[in-house]
């Protein structure tokens, strides 16, 4: 049996690599695969304490996690599709409407 | 013996993958190679679930994320003309290397924290974690609510995407 810790440490990096991807790019549409990203991250240590306490509770709430994420997923690229008619544009540093 | 070592050397090289792709998906230019890269992270991930011996949940990280999330966002990709935002350097500013350097600071905190602690808590019972069957029947017994509030949220979803796209086509059609 591998050790859980080596699962979390591979879902720490995981994590802070879609955080770095989420501060530092500029096109929308990677930042949104990086938050997906960190998604997986989180559900990679869910599953891993699942599976080391014999619990079912870790793997559903992943089964919510994914559901969650492709809603999010129509949702979200419908709303790419309306920022990209309005500008022309994906970069996040151009929709500053609400003065952010 | 031989099978640990096996699943050893499966992890290792499986992680070194997945980690080495997720950084190449947030350095890549073009956002179709990320894309790409993205899905190797995604299949690397369900092979880790595999090991940790959840195999449902493996078939449906391939299903959902390799294959419908990330062909929704690869149409996306294809549909808008991106070539714009490759041209461009990514500037580095201040902001963006403090970030960095401060969500590296939390990845050794978090590396430290879950590698020296592990988990710890009371166990369960369940003899199998992974089959489609525990999962199943669980899923219609003891979480039925929270399915039921995921199909609305689906539905909800399907809606609210539809709405978004069609809306905008019928304003255009009469500008």
């Amino acid at each position: 049996m591998i050790p859980s810790q080596a699962f979390f440490v591979v879902s720490a990096i995981l994590f802070v690599i879609g955080v770095i991807g989420a501060i530092t790019r500029r096109n929308a549409i990677i930042v949104f695969m990086s938050i997906e990203m960190m998604l997986n991250a989180v559900s990679l240590t869910l599953v891993t304490a699942s599976s080391t306490l014999h619990s079912i509770d870790g793997v559903m709430f992943v089964f919510f996690v994914m559901t969650v994420a492709a809603a999010e997923a129509a949702v979200g690229l419908a709303i790419f599709l309306l920022m990209y008619r309005r500008k022309n544009t994906l970069k996040v540093d151009e929709f500053n409407l609400l003065k952010g | 013996m031989g099978i640990l070592i096996a699943k050893w050397v499966v992890f290792i090289i499986v992680s070194l993958l997945a980690i080495i792709s997720s950084v190449l998906m947030i350095t890549r230019k073009s956002a179709l190679h990320s894309a790409l890269f993205m899905i190797l992270t995604f299949v690397c991930s369900a092979v880790l679930y595999l090991l940790l011996g959840c195999q449902f949940l493996a078939m449906l990280q391939i299903i959902v994320y390799a294959g419908a999330v990330m062909m929704l966002i690869i149409f996306v990709i294809m549909m808008l003309d991106l070539k714009k935002e490759t041209m461009f350097k990514t500037r580095i500013t201040r902001t963006k290397i403090v970030g960095v350097i401060v969500s590296l600071v939390f990845m050794l905190l978090l590396m430290l924290m879950m590698g020296l602690n592990g988990i710890k808590g009371k166990a369960g019972t369940l003899a199998s974690i992974g089959d489609a069957k525990t999962i199943g029947s669980l899923l219609f017994t003891h979480y039925l609510l929270p399915f039921e509030v995921a199909s609305i949220l689906l539905l909800a979803a399907m809606v609210g995407a539809v709405m978004l796209s069609k809306k905008k086509t019928m304003e255009g059609d009469m500008e």
